[in-house]
């Protein structure tokens, strides 16, 4: 079923393609741009999964899912992010990260992924 | 937490034309075309299933994994004999080339009782006072030799002289294609 | 600080698997078919590699990185290549290169590829190592990659600054410790024009690297080699001094590089072009090979400029290029032997017409016999007005260049 998403990403360009790829199967409801946006616009929005980027100016995401997760335990959040080393995995683990995406990715693993994290029903 | 990784892999099989590098082979299936620059000492050997519409280059630089290693560093030590990235183990050496490329144009469809070989390179362009010298021809004698020992026929040659080869292996007929600096190119 | 062959080894691994893996981002995202073709550690100053970015006018996207190791790493490509990646990753976006939709689309693929080049050395370490958020750069002459770097990384916001490094010396930190670069050419299969990625990593992150996994026994002070990559640019800069005073064409050294290679990636190094020229070995501590080859545009105008007034039949003019070699090889060999002290022998010249990378295949060859990797020595010289291009690579035997290392730092033993 549909999901509402929010998507965090410093790129317009992958926050765009990240709309495009999901459009057909859910709904985004927002965009941030760091980490400081990206808590914001979680209180404000409530959405069923965010995706995350990791390396993003003003407030990493690695942070940002902390603070996320410290306000909402149930949030389910899917990092996103080309960085695919071992220990950065781990960090991201502690943060409380539910899935982990490593770009560039294909359609399906992402779709595939918050299926994983949200569960396909209701 | 799960880890998604998509496939990034530098496959070119799906491609029209697959480079093969130095030290290095790969296998094309009908419709592409296999090629490799640059042959002076180094020979190529191509090899097609045609029925199969299978196909393999190997650039090779020295006849035998074996007995070229001198013990004392370098290519004989112990980090020898990994490959130095990710082009195929063992295809520097032409006895360990040809039953590597073998092995792959199978798993990707070929048989091996169908699959004929061709054989360019291996000049002599320079008279080294240092090198035991030859090398170009000892690669000939290597790629025969070992294209006997797996029952492979070997249907043309364009060997040795004293000029560089560059080659095009077409998967879909066999034909070998080979250029020279000057001259017109020449297909067995 | 000591390197040794062992960790020039791994570092050779370790960029070029990163370089894999930033082909296949690549591959993944545009469709360009990529793959590399050679992987070079290069004994390269930062200015070097400056210089190179801005006269092949390359348009590029840096990444800092710092952590278990720290550095910068930098995607280049060619402009035109750039627009038509452009293309690729936003359909459209390329009527507008310069607007933000288009350089973002390149900031984030050089965020990925240059991501995915890193992760190897950090589980190589079994450390992490952050990276920063990319920075889009064309670097004008004049402008320097520091000042670049600098303005985008300390000047905005902190972003990267504040949290990462607390030392506002960063860039300069670098400059001054800069002694190697690794640069990986990645190569499509239709075009030539290719993508290149540099990791230009700090004098304390080698040390880091060559702690785990180096050979102390084997190392050799890094000082050495910035000694020898003096004497290869002297020695290029006498190459140059010489085809002046043969051909009376101002003429200036390009290039002048030492770089650590896989054997097979050096005839991938070259075009499958005609070159013209000479090949010669020369024996002594170290013995080695050198070529030394014109595009055949410059072959011409190289006879012609020795020659002025003459209509010299071919042979004539094969044996002008033949002088030409002796020359230019002893200019280029003849420091070497002053400052090892030792003498090394020249063989008479051998005239080559052929692919160019099929006449340095049976030096490598010869080479791949005792070794795996070599170093390399490639210069350029070339004259301002384009007249001719001469391309020097030397090869030296690598045991035999490492003694003549120790001669160089004899304190080292």
């Amino acid at each position: 079923m549909a999901r509402t998403v929010l998507v965090v990403d410093d790129s317009a360009f992958m926050r765009n393609l990240l709309k495009q790829l999901l459009e057909d199967d859910h709904e985004v409801v927002g965009e941030a741009e760091n980490g400081v946006e990206a808590v914001e616009l979680y209180r404000e929005l409530d959405p069923d999964v965010v995706t995350m980027d990791v390396v993003m100016p003003i407030r990493n995401g690695i942070e940002a899912t902390s603070e996320i997760k410290s306000i909402d335990p149930d949030s389910s959040v899917i990092m996103c992010t080309s960085v695919g080393q071992e220990e950065k995995m781990r960090e991201a683990v502690e943060a409380g990260a539910d899935g982990y995406i490593t770009k560039p990715f294909q359609k399906p693993n992402v779709l595939q992924a918050i299926d994983d994290v949200v569960g396909v029903e209701a | 937490m799960k880890v998604y990784s998509s496939d990034r892999s530098t496959d070119q099989s799906s491609s029209k034309r697959i480079k093969v590098g130095v030290a290095d082979y790969a296998v094309a299936e009908a419709g592409s075309t296999l090629v490799t620059s640059g042959l002076g000492s180094c020979v190529g050997i191509a090899l097609a299933d045609v029925d199969a519409g299978v196909a393999g280059l190997a650039h090779a630089m020295l006849p035998y994994a074996s007995d070229e290693q001198d013990g004392d560093g370098g290519a004989g030590d112990a980090t020898g004999d990994e490959p130095t990235d990710d082009r195929p183990a063992g295809a520097k050496y032409v006895n360990t080339a040809i039953p590597g490329l073998l092995h792959s144009m199978e798993e990707t469809g070929a048989d091996r009782s169908r699959i004929e070989a061709r054989l360019a390179g291996g000049s002599a362009m320079f008279e080294f006072s240092s090198g035991d010298g030859g090398v170009g021809e000892r690669n000939v004698v290597a790629a025969k030799t070992t294209l006997e020992t797996y029952d492979v026929p070997l249907v043309a040659t364009d060997v040795g002289g004293d000029y560089g080869r560059s080659l095009s292996f077409d998967a879909t007929t066999g034909e070998l294609s080979i250029r020279r600096a000057h001259g017109e190119n020449h297909v067995i | 600080m000591n390197l040794d062959v062992q960790s020039l080894r791994t570092f050779s691994r370790l960029a070029h698997s990163g370089a894999e893996e930033a082909a296949g981002s690549l591959t993944t995202l545009t469709g360009f078919d990529a793959r590399v073709a050679v992987t070079k550690v290069e004994m390269a100053t930062r200015a070097d590699v400056e210089r190179e970015f801005r006269e092949r006018d390359l348009v590029t996207v840096h990444i800092g990185f710092s952590g278990a190791i720290e550095g910068q790493t930098v995607l280049a490509f060619d402009r035109d290549r750039a627009i038509s990646l452009v293309d690729a990753l936003v359909p459209g976006a390329s009527d507008d290169p310069d607007s933000d939709l288009a350089t973002s689309g390149l900031k984030e693929l050089g965020n990925i590829m240059l991501g995915g080049f890193i992760d190897g050395w950090a589980d190589f370490l079994g450390d992490g190592i952050d990276i920063t958020t990319p920075t889009y750069v064309e670097l004008d002459a004049g402008q320097s990659l520091q000042d670049v770097v600098d303005d985008s990384e300390f000047d905005t916001d902190g972003q990267f600054g504040a949290e990462v490094h607390d030392d506002a010396d960063f860039g300069a930190e670098i400059d001054s410790n800069h002694v190697l670069a690794f640069r990986n050419h990645l190569e499509t299969v239709d075009e030539e024009a290719g993508f290149y990625i540099y990791m230009l990593p700090t004098q304390d992150s080698v040390e880091t690297i060559v702690d785990a996994a180096g050979d102390a026994d084997d190392a050799i002070p890094v000082e050495t080699f910035t000694s020898f990559s003096q004497m290869i640019s002297e020695g290029a800069g006498q190459a140059s001094e010489d085809l002046t005073a043969m051909t009376g064409i101002d003429t200036n050294v390009d290039v002048s590089r030492l770089s650590f290679v896989p054997v097979e990636g050096v005839p991938m190094e070259l075009t499958d072009e005609a070159r013209r020229g000479v090949v010669l070995e020369f024996s002594g501590t170290p013995s080695g090979y050198i070529a030394i080859l014109f595009d055949p545009e410059s072959a011409e105008s190289v006879a012609d400029a020795l020659m002025p007034g003459m209509d010299a039949d071919p042979e004539m003019r094969k044996s002008a290029l033949q002088e030409i070699g002796n020359i230019v090889t002893s200019g280029f060999l003849d420091g070497w032997a002053n400052s090892l002290e030792t003498t090394i022998e020249i063989s008479p010249p051998t005239y080559v017409d052929d692919i160019a990378s099929a006449i340095v295949d049976p030096l490598v060859t010869e080479l791949a016999r005792t070794q795996d990797y070599a170093f390399l020595i490639d210069s350029a010289i070339a004259t301002p007005d384009e007249t001719f291009t001469c391309d020097i690579y030397a090869l030296p035997d690598e045991r035999e260049l490492r003694a003549a290392f120790d001669q160089l730092a004899p304190e080292a033993n």
